[in-house]
């Protein structure tokens, strides 16, 4: 480009310009201002999604401060963790950042998935979508389950040996699945190389996998609309840039705030050092997202007719874990009684989510 | 073609000349393209499968030496007077020795049968408890009071020589 026209264009043209003549810029703006959100009494929830990609953001940069002081190993851990809590600068934030922030992205998510649910957005065409979540929510489970072993205190250690020896009881397949997920027959070096690795690679990788795949499908279906929403004869929308991305910021601002006060608040704990030889600590529990599955394992007595309580307990939980993913072929929103039991079952599995965990809290 | 593209100068693709596959293979029960398209997936399957065994058997945890003892001095008597305990490792096991109250000794394989938690002796309740999900034992027997857990725990043998607490395998060389 000849000097006298660049001076003739201001740089920011210049610089839309240069990219739209490389990447779809225009076009890609154009789609965001012809893109509406409804508004209607059920549009808050429309923000959740938004605030699950704030923690994403979060967690990531968090967990890459982190590592710069963390020394994943079964001796060093402990003592590393110990440090950025007391002695480098800060660290006790972005460590309490990090452990707050698995927390309370796991409990977006519920809403998250819950709202979805309740909205029926499950129903085709956005099946993908729907699954492509629950495939989310998994990995962040995962992430919450390799993450908590990473300190090596007393709960980290046992509620792991617990956890991967809950994987062994699953019939069959069980015992190799726990083995080849500890790298031996019991938590150690092993077990800390191959949590470290899935906590820090694999999993951001397969995050941003699925996480991409699911904006993508909400960019080509747009968002849902309820029902009840479809029928009326004026509906309001409002445009998705500016303006509903101006509320996400405030809404990302805002629990930011909220979130940076409860960390500062109620910094992240660490317990006692580690004894492999001591017994499981009293008041054992895992991360509360845990516990209700936790708690029917608990409830199961020794046996049950003819099965072993574990094993029952067990085929509970995934049976109800795969109505969540049924769901969308169930509940077409072809048969309005069957709509009607769908949001039964979601009512009735949120409050059993409830119950189970509250149980599970008390010692 | 590289240089070209580098140089910014359009080239026009020629297309292939597109054969009428139905029309060639009018008759035949397999058309050309689909027999390649299976060969391609066999192929790949064939690589993945190569592939797998190599990959499974490197991520696959070496065996563990699994430390086998017939014999361990836990201490002196003097140290565990009645209604104390201590847990600790015979070889890789862990295990639970009890001074009862009523002056007996018990030593287990302290390996929940439930889900494999350790399990400790409560002195307060006099009994054996496993944290994890609330199996009681009876400290004399090893037996399921209460809780999930199927079975009762497995036996070691406790006894004193010469002042001293010795622990060995119910069965002399049997698996604890
Ligand atoms: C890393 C985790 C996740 C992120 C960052 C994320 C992000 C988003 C965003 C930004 C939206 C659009 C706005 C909204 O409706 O809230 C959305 C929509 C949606 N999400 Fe997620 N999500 C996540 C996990 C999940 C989970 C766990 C589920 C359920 C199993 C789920 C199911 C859906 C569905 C069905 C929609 C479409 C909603 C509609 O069209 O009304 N997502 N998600
Ligand atoms: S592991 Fe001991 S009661 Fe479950």
């Amino acid at each position: 480009m000849a000097f006298e026209t660049f001076k003739k264009m201001n740089l920011l043209k210049f610089g839309y310009d240069w990219l739209n003549q490389r990447v779809p810029l225009e076009a890609a703006i154009k789609f965001a201002t012809k893109k509406e959100v409804p508004v209607h009494k059920h549009s808050i929830w429309y923000y959740m999604g938004g605030i699950c990609m704030l923690f994403v953001v979060l967690q990531l940069v968090t967990g890459l401060l982190l590592m710069v002081h963390y020394v994943p190993s079964y001796e060093g851990a402990y003592q590393s963790v110990m440090a950025i809590n007391n002695k480098i600068p800060f660290g006790w934030l972005i460590r309490s950042m990090h452990s707050w922030g698995a927390n309370l992205f796991i409990a977006i998510l519920v809403i998250h998935m819950f709202s979805t649910y309740f909205m029926k957005a499950y129903r085709s065409p956005r099946e993908l979508t729907w699954f492509s979540g629950l495939g989310l929510i998994g990995l962040a489970m995962v992430f919450g389950f390799t993450g908590y072993l990473l300190p090596m205190d007393e709960m980290a250690f046992f509620a792991t040996k617990v956890g991967v020896d809950v994987a062994g009881e699953a019939p069959f397949i069980g015992e190799l699945v726990a083995n080849f997920v500890r790298g031996g027959e019991e938590v150690g070096q092993a077990t800390m190389n191959r949590f470290f690795l899935i906590h820090v690679c694999a999993l951001p990788a397969a995050l941003m996998g699925a996480l991409g795949l699911h904006l993508l499908l909400i960019q080509i279906h747009g968002i849902s609309e309820p029902e009840y929403f479809k029928k009326l004869s004026i509906k309001k929308y409002e445009k998705f840039f500016p303006d509903f991305i101006m509320n996400d910021m405030f809404v990302w601002g805002g629990v930011t705030l909220l979130f940076l006060a409860i960390v500062c608040l109620n910094p992240w704990p660490l317990g006692p050092t580690i004894d492999p030889s001591a017994p499981a600590p009293i008041g054992i529990k895992p991360e509360w997202y845990f516990l209700s599955q936790f708690q029917v394992l608990k409830l199961m007595p020794s046996q049950f007719l003819f099965f072993e309580g574990a094993h029952v307990a067990m085929a509970i939980i995934g049976a109800a874990a795969s109505t969540m993913v049924l769901i969308p072929f169930l509940d077409t929103g072809k048969n309005p009684t069957i709509s009607k039991l769908a949001t039964i079952w979601g009512v009735v599995f949120l409050i059993a989510l409830g119950v189970l965990t509250y149980m599970g809290l008390q010692v | 073609m590289m240089m070209m593209m580098a140089t910014g100068q359009e080239e026009k693709i020629e297309t292939p000349p597109t054969f009428d596959y139905s029309a060639e293979t009018a008759g035949e029960t397999m058309s050309r393209r689909l027999f390649m398209g299976g060969m391609i997936g066999v192929f790949g399957a064939v690589m993945a499968a190569v592939a797998a065994g190599p990959l499974l058997s490197y991520l696959w945890p070496p065996k563990s030496t699994a430390i086998k003892i017939d014999k361990l001095v836990l201490g002196k008597v003097a140290e565990f007077p009645a209604g104390t305990s201590k847990n600790f490792k015979f070889g890789s096991i862990p295990a639970l020795f009890i001074h009862s109250p009523d002056g007996s000794m018990h030593a287990f394989n302290a390996t929940c049968s439930h889900l494999g938690c350790t399990v400790q002796y409560q002195q307060a309740k006099n009994n054996i408890y496993c944290a994890c999900h609330g199996g009681t034992y009876d400290p004399a027997t090893g037996n399921v009071v209460a809780g999930p857990p199927p079975e009762g725990l497995h036996k070691l043998l406790a006894s004193v020589e010469a002042g001293e607490i010795v622990i060995r395998p119910e069965k002399a060389g049997a698996k604890a």
